[in-house]
């Protein structure tokens, strides 16, 4: 009786959400492109290209790189500022609306912003390099393989920091101030106390916010494709974009959706091994 | 050990004065209770001596130094948290130990010493446990383990049994109350349960409104309560207080009168604990008047008695029935009086030393029967 009552919300959430998942899979086996609209089934051939094509294994490497550095700035400058808006400060108020700007953004216009930031002629972020003396003239920062993927990064950071502040100042402002002062009277400095109470104090907070932005920005596509398409020659190129790419560039379905197929895949793993280390911490803590 | 002095000290907030003014001195080994009610400033006074919280006015002393300037770990103080402040992450010995940790002891002397604080407080068998796994009692046994662990100059304890069910309290009160005779470490204690403060002290502080109200050994703070204030916290049931009119030597209230030669005129305060009052036949006693109402406390049976438009309550032996309606008598002991000045609230100088007849005054108007 009880099941009947949950069925047609169970349907709807298998009919919405699974089904285009195993309908891509299921894509994935076929060849489908532009000039050959009707599918044939030809089996994981598409995955034997795919995993004998070093474009494809640049694009997991570049997902990794990608992931790690964007979820590692974001979450711990992330932190850094919630620390600091954390504090008492004049104007506490305005300063903590402020930093949601870049969040409230829109993607693309803030890849745009990006764009102008980083051009080599027009640049604020030249300009004031070469202020510094740091570089002779403008570098293409989007445009060298070398630069393209930090450059990426650090926009991308910028964009999505404000998410992780908010959560970490709400975790902060959870802290017992009991244990705090406890640490206090106990002769702890201000990082000692903010190692062995704080830290451990909003230590689940920063586990699911890991989690979170990792699936958040492994999935992330506007800000790439804006800034770069993915270019110069793959360098920021991750799977989204590559998906895009292959399949709304070049029109082959199959290939772009066996690329969704193991981006599901690659980012069950990356998820599941952030799981592990968490639960390792937990069970030695 | 150490004394400590509060010298003039004040504590504002903007507009808001939490502590105003407070001198006090503390010496070396006293078991000092700051009681008073929620809001009076006491928590305040506690963490400027731990420099949790900084003076807005006014110099604090532990022994001879002025620690204003001091961090609080610098002050060599140890301090016990209400909700107990224990680390939830670390085991009960490295919560013990940590003061130790941090003060870079090493490891074979911190062990030991954790284990002889521990064993204080009969908390040897829970040593690897962590805080969650622990009673109300014995988390709030770790947080004493980790304060005298590194004995320290100063105890202070921010209503350390307030979240320690009846009975419990009891007993850790007890316990506190030995182990400080043992240590004989200065202690700062804040409460507003007037029966802590009466059992632990050696001398209590009252505050009110963030004012010293009075500093006295527990029995004199009872028995001569230095203004209104003080004689209605302390006491429990507290203090009957009634509105007279001392005039032409004499207090007048609708229900008695009382010889009062030194009294200058004006409206006075009567007090007398409940205690000190006898419930009597009718026709006896001071004044008589209608049972407001009647409880029982097991050792002992309030009851509550309509004195024109004051009620006044008598602590009676529990054998006493009165029933709510019945009129009864009530007598005075003149001896015990307590006369507070109307406008100020300050005690007035005993009258005389003598102590005077109370005399009923027009029976009949002390009556009010419906």
């Amino acid at each position: 009786m009880a099941y009947g009552f949950m069925l047609p919300a169970a349907i709807l959430v298998a009919g919405l959400m699974y089904w285009p998942m195993i309908d891509t899979f299921r894509e994935s086996l076929y060849a489908t492109t532009f000039l050959n609209p009707n599918p044939t089934f030809i089996g994981l051939k598409t995955y034997e290209q795919l995993f004998g094509d070093s474009t494809f294994w640049q694009i997991v490497r570049n997902s990794i790189i990608w992931t790690i550095g964007v979820v590692f700035l974001q979450n711990v400058g992330g932190f850094l500022i919630a620390l600091l808006l954390n504090q008492k400060l004049p104007g506490q108020g305005i300063l903590r609306s402020l930093i949601l700007l870049p969040w409230v953004l829109p993607g693309v216009v803030a890849a745009i912003l990006w764009r102008f930031m980083y051009d080599p002629q027009l640049g604020l972020i030249n300009s004031f390099f070469m202020r510094l003396g740091i570089v002779e003239h403008g570098v293409g920062w989007l445009a060298e393989p070398s630069t393209a993927m930090a450059a990426v990064i650090f926009a991308a950071f910028w964009k999505g920091f404000p998410f992780s502040t908010v959560v970490f100042l709400a975790a902060l402002q959870n802290v017992d101030q009991e244990q705090v002062e406890a640490a206090k009277i106990d002769g702890a400095g201000s990082l000692r106390r903010l190692f062995d109470v704080v830290i451990p104090a909003i230590w689940p907070v920063a586990v699911v916010n890991v989690l979170l932005t990792t699936i958040l920005t492994f999935n992330y596509f506007d800000i790439i494709y804006v800034l770069t398409r993915g270019g110069p020659l793959n360098a920021t190129a991750i799977f989204p974009t590559r998906i895009y790419e292959v399949g709304f560039g070049q029109f082959k379905f199959g290939e772009a959706a066996a690329y969704g197929s193991l981006s599901v895949l690659v980012l069950v793993l990356f998820v599941g091994l952030l799981l592990l280390v968490q639960r390792r911490q937990v069970k030695a803590a | 050990m150490a004394s400590v002095t509060l010298k003039s000290v004040s504590k504002r907030w903007g507009s808001v004065t939490a502590v105003d003014d407070v001198s006090l001195d503390i010496a070396d080994g006293e078991f000092m209770v700051l009681l008073g009610p929620s809001g009076c400033g006491k928590t305040t006074t506690m963490r400027m001596v731990a420099g949790l919280d900084d003076p807005s006015e006014g110099d604090i002393l532990i022994g001879d130094r002025v620690v204003n300037d001091l961090a609080p770990g610098d002050r060599d103080l140890a301090m016990v948290f209400q909700n107990y402040g224990l680390y939830p992450h670390m085991t009960v010995a490295e919560n013990i130990g940590y003061p130790l940790k941090v003060a870079r002891v090493g490891k074979a002397e911190r062990t030991e010493r954790v284990r002889a604080a521990a064993a204080r407080v009969e908390l040897e068998a829970y040593l690897e446990r962590k805080p969650q796994a622990l009673s109300g009692g014995q988390r709030q046994r770790v947080a004493l383990a980790r304060a005298i662990v590194r004995t320290p100059r100063l105890f202070l304890m921010d209503e350390p049994l307030s979240n320690l069910d009846a009975k419990l309290r009891v007993s850790m009160r007890a316990q506190l109350k030995h182990l400080q005779h043992e240590l004989a470490t200065t202690t700062i204690y804040v409460t507003h349960d007037q029966v802590e403060a009466m059992t632990l002290a050696d001398r209590v502080a009252v505050m009110s409104k963030g004012k010293l109200q009075q500093v006295g050994a527990p029995l004199d703070i009872y028995n001569r309560p230095a203004n209104v204030f003080v004689a209605g916290f302390l006491g429990n049931p507290s203090m009957n207080l009634i509105a007279a009119q001392a005039e032409g030597g004499r207090l007048i209230h609708a229900a008695f009168s009382l010889p009062a030669d030194t009294v200058r005129p004006g409206k006075v305060f009567v007090g007398q604990r409940p205690e000190d009052m006898k419930v009597t036949e009718p026709e006896k006693g001071d004044f008589r008047g209608e049972v407001f109402s009647a409880e029982l406390l097991g050792d002992a049976a309030l009851i509550t008695v309509r004195l024109n438009g004051d009620l006044v309550a008598v602590k009676a032996p529990k054998d006493v029935r009165a029933r709510m309606g019945d009129v009864v008598g009530v007598s005075f002991d003149p001896a015990m009086l307590h006369l507070f000045d109307g406008q100020s609230g300050e005690r007035l100088a005993d009258r005389n030393g003598e102590a005077g007849k109370v005399t009923p005054f027009p029976q009949a108007r002390g009556e009010r029967h419906p």
